[in-house]
């Protein structure tokens, strides 16, 4: 269908130690992340910890200080046009010009993309309710975001870019932008790259996760890898504890009855060898949703920063 | 086809989707030859990734559940109904083994938790034998 | 504890307390300084200057006193303070920096005539410029604190209110003879109507009750329907040329359209022996020039009505490449130049050819070829009407960067070359002796600012090739139609003059000016100045 890429490998993006500055604050640091063709790819993190930062180096807006940005093997500073037409993009601070009214939009859009599809586009405005006279700003937020997603979906982009889409939206709005996830993705070989930090949706659409924190990443892998690398376990030590061992992997303890609960990331069976050391039995163990993953990644972190 | 799911307690999605559909054949809710929705529809409905559906299908089939037909589609398997009567023991044992770790916090012991449900289950069968018409209606 | 009015008072000198010790600073010393010079180094420039930042500081009263700092004028809304609305204080309260700001510029007014202007030697009056001033500020009280529910209204009544302002100053002085109690008449007449305005405006605002043409909104959707009846554009540069026009290319127009409404009842009158005809002419001429530059200030951004010169997302993102996005703005300045000037023409042209300005007019070509006046007239239009699109596209750079310091230094560094050449003209204009030490450094100074413009020039070019914004094909085009403008320009210049003037030196030298005045690094640093915009 699309022509191989001419650089790099089959990854739509493909981003290499990406060092970004803002002053003296650094907002990625060395950043390595490689987005294969048609997976969900999640981007998750606390506020500014980079997730827009990182979007916008994927669109071109900032220019990458140290370190290289591919996006279907091009570079999107250099290749604007290249890159942009064959992807959509949707950002939570949507600036859709508010003079224009809905058909204006959709008009002047179109030029911009030869596969754009007018049947389509008018099936999502219906389905949107979205009449065609209104004026952009005097829609409401939830209706500007879905004229946002009719004008970044109606020509089916290869690669669907979304920054917090549906951050500040309500239910029925924020349905509607993880449909078109859905949507997009069932088409084949349709990529997305969305962040987010409502985390419950990232974890219902995503094969691949990425967490950064303070301009680095955390990790990054598919969903089902870190959620199986990740445990909550229940140890019991003869005779109690009062404070727990210092084990390896552990992310943070918690005192639970006489037990103690550990967040832990690493192979399980490393783990119940290292408690059986310390004279300890993980007598449960169960998963964790990406929501506790997050908390026990950066709230470590936060620890760690406070005690340094 | 009524699939809940959450995201709350860290159950693997496809896994959330197996279990149920697993708990639908088993109490009967679903008929063996009855067709399952098609993977994109479903993960339409639920607002999930296709690949997740298409995954907990995949292990479906593999535990015998449903079966693929050529001519697209999945289907509840014929088999499914001698598999049916362990399954719906299975996911009781999960429950019972719930209730249990509960009690024991609670410092109940077996027996009165034994009598107990003994208790609640006649008094369910009045409840439900009594207001007749509600069942009829 | 204070009253409502004083603490009104209050924030508004500890908002400007910066600017209003500038002025109070300025009110007390000015004076003195005047004094202090003694009479034999000429008072004149002194009064000059000092008198025109005397005039500054009534501008700034102004500013202050109807909060026209923190708003624009094409918003909807009030410029009112809304933290003001929910006090609880009257509208009456309200409405008292008027009264404040009345008193300070009227009191500060004669300050100024008696303590700068009149030891200089001026007769300047000394009430009406400080009521005539106090009625500026209760027009734009006025017209800020109301709002309107359409956002150009508020420009075309202060379009109109101008031009009201500037016929009734007209008026005065030619006919009365500029008498001092009838024009403080006047303009306290105007001032207590504003008042009045602004006491309603405010109440309008504390209601949300805009003012509103409600016809327009039954006029509106009649023409919106046949726009969405249109076909789809044929290419991306056509969309957002229409992006273009829409946002940017009617301006100039529309504002012409509005000046024209105040001139034309002026140009049906029969001239006065004062003014003569192409004074008139030149006037009118100059009003698209003008009204491009003002429109220019906002050509650059993605809107005009945008607060900041970012470039928004949606347009960031749109697949046009940054030479594309520029091409369709310089495409949508000329075509409402063309527009504008058109417009210009055909009301022009009737008055051009009324039998007495005619005969003034041909007076001036007298003994001249009939083919060489219709030459001249038509190479005149074509320069003035490529001049105006000048004035659009050549500042398009500053916004286009996207960084609001641009606009700082750029603006700083017009101000102050503009208030250097304005003291050097007054130095030469005092001491005609050192116009010839001047004369020796053109020929060093022509050159040197010559390589400094094909530096920039050359580097513009080389970073458009380097950072593939434009295909050298493009590029070239540009250097050579640059070069076919440049080389007719001088031939034309040197067609005008008469034989006996040219020398080598003469030829040189024009030459050297024109390759300065016509754009070439502004033109081609636009899509550089978009790139850098768009990726930061």
């Amino acid at each position: 269908m699309i022509a191989p890429y001419d650089e790099f490998n089959d990854d739509v993006i493909d981003i290499r130690n990406v060092t970004r500055r803002f002053g003296t604050k650094r907002a990625l640091d060395e950043v390595t992340l490689a987005v294969p063709r048609g997976v969900v790819f999640g981007l998750v993190g606390a506020n500014g910890a980079g997730k827009t930062t990182l979007i916008r180096h994927v669109l071109g807006l900032l220019k990458a200080q140290a370190g290289t940005v591919r996006v279907f093997g091009r570079d999107p500073v250099l290749d604007p046009v290249g890159v942009l037409s064959r992807l959509g993009y949707l950002a939570e601070e949507n600036d859709l010009p508010g003079w224009m009214r809905v058909d204006e939009l959709i008009r002047y859009t179109r030029a911009f993309y030869p596969g754009w599809d007018d049947r389509y586009a008018e099936k999502l405005l219906e389905s949107f309710g979205l009449a065609p006279a209104a004026k952009v700003k005097n829609l409401s937020k939830g209706q500007r975001a879905r004229a946002g997603l009719v004008v970044a979906l109606a020509y089916r982009p290869e690669l669907l870019v979304l920054d917090e889409p549906s951050s500040g939206l309500d239910p029925i709005v924020r349905r509607d932008i993880l449909g078109a996830i859905v949507r997009t993705i069932a088409d084949e070989g349709r990529t997305v790259l969305f962040s987010s930090h409502l985390l419950d949706e990232v974890e219902r659409v995503s094969d691949c996760v990425a967490m950064l924190d303070r301009g680095r990443v955390v990790f990054a892998g598919e969903l089902d890898q870190i959620k199986q690398s990740h445990h909550r376990l229940t140890v019991r030590f003869d005779g109690g504890r009062p404070s727990p061992p210092d084990l390896n992997g552990v992310l943070r303890w918690e005192p639970h009855g006489g037990d103690w609960m550990a967040t832990a990331q690493g192979p399980l069976d490393e783990f119940q060898f290292a408690v059986a050391a310390v004279g300890g039995e993980v007598v449960e163990r169960r998963s964790l949703s990406l929501d506790e993953i997050f908390l026990a990644q950066v709230g470590t972190a936060y620890v760690e920063q406070q005690e340094s | 086809m009524q699939i809940h799911l959450s995201t709350s307690d860290g159950v693997p999605i496809y896994l959330q989707i197996v279990n149920q559909v697993k708990y639908l054949v088993a109490s009967g809710k679903l008929q063996a030859g009855e067709e399952l929705p098609p993977i994109r529809t479903l993960a339409e409905r639920l607002l999930i990734n296709p690949n997740t559906v298409a995954r907990a299908y995949r292990e479906l089939e593999l535990a015998g559940v449903v079966t693929k037909r050529r001519t697209a589609g999945t289907y509840v398997s014929a088999a499914g109904s001698p598999l049916a009567r362990r399954e719906r023991l299975k996911i009781l044992a999960d429950r019972v083994d719930a209730l249990l770790a509960e009690a024991r916090q609670m410092n109940v012991d077996t027996e009165t938790l034994v009598d107990l449900v003994r208790q609640r289950d006649e008094a369910l069968d009045a409840t439900t034998r009594s207001p007749v018409t509600r069942k009829e209606r | 504890m204070r009253g409502a009015p004083q603490a009104m008072l209050w924030q508004i000198w500890r908002r400007h307390r910066w600017g209003l010790s500038a002025d109070l600073a300025y009110l007390a010393t000015a004076p003195a300084v005047v004094a202090l010079i003694p009479l034999e180094f000429g008072k004149k420039p002194v009064a000059d200057v000092l008198g025109l930042v005397g005039v500054a500081v009534l501008t700034h009263l102004v500013g202050v006193f109807s909060y026209g700092f923190d708003a624009d004028l094409v918003k909807k809304e009030s410029v009112y303070p809304v933290r003001g609305f929910v006090l609880p204080v009257s509208n009456w309260t309200l409405t008292w920096p008027a009264i404040a700001g009345a008193a300070a510029i009227i009191a500060a007014w004669p300050l100024i005539a008696l303590g700068v202007w009149r030891p200089c030697g001026y007769a300047t009056p000394l009430w009406w410029p400080g009521v005539a001033v106090t009625a500026l500020l209760g027009v734009s009280q006025a017209l800020g604190w109301t709002p309107f529910a359409h956002h150009w209204l508020r420009l075309v009544l202060a379009v109109f209110t101008g031009g009201a302002f500037a016929a009734m100053g007209a008026i005065a002085v030619a006919l009365f003879d500029a008498d001092e109690r009838l024009l403080v008449g006047a303009f306290a007449t105007v001032w207590t109507f504003s008042f009045v305005a602004a006491y309603f405006g405010v109440g309008r605002a504390r209601r949300g009750e805009p003012v509103a043409w409600r016809w327009l909104d039954r006029v509106g959707p009649r023409f919106a329907r046949n726009r969405a009846a249109l076909g789809a554009f044929r290419s991306p540069l056509r969309a957002q040329l229409w992006l273009e026009m829409r946002r940017h290319g009617w301006m100039t127009p529309i504002f012409l359209v509005t000046v024209l409404a105040c001139v034309i009842p002026m140009l049906l009158l029969p001239n006065s022996p004062a003014v003569p005809a192409w004074r008139i002419l030149a006037i009118v001429a100059g009003m698209p020039l003008l009204l491009a530059g003002v429109v220019a200030t906002g050509f650059g951004k993605a809107d005009p009505f945008q607060r900041g010169v970012l470039l928004p997302q949606f347009m960031a993102t749109r697949p046009v490449s940054c030479g594309h996005f520029v091409a369709a703005k310089m495409l949508a300045a000329a075509l409402s130049v063309l527009v504008s000037c058109g417009i210009l023409l055909a009301v022009m042209l009737p008055w051009f050819f009324r039998p007495d300005n005619l005969r003034s007019f041909s007076a001036l070509w007298q003994g001249v070829s009939t083919s060489k006046v219709v030459a001249v007239a038509t190479l005149v239009i074509v320069y003035w009407i490529a001049l105006s699109w000048r004035q659009l596209a050549a500042g398009m750079w500053v916004a286009l960067s996207g960084r609001e310091w641009v606009g700082v230094v750029s603006a700083f560094g017009f101000g102050s070359a503009l208030i250097c050449a304005t003291f050097a003209g007054l130095w030469l204009s005092y001491h005609p002796d050192s116009r010839e030490r001047l004369a020796a450094f053109t020929p060093w100074c022509l050159p040197a600012m010559l390589i400094a413009k094909i530096a920039a020039g050359s580097c513009c070019a080389r970073q458009l090739l380097l950072r593939r914004l434009m295909s050298p094909y493009t590029v070239g085009l540009f250097l050579a139609v640059w070069c076919a403008v440049v080389a007719s320009s001088c031939g034309f210049i040197v067609w005008l003059t008469p034989r006996d003037l040219w020398t080598r030196a003469s030829i040189a030298q024009v030459i050297c000016g024109v390759v300065l005045m016509i754009p070439f690094a502004r033109l081609a640093g636009a899509p550089l100045a978009l790139s850098f915009n768009r990726h930061r």
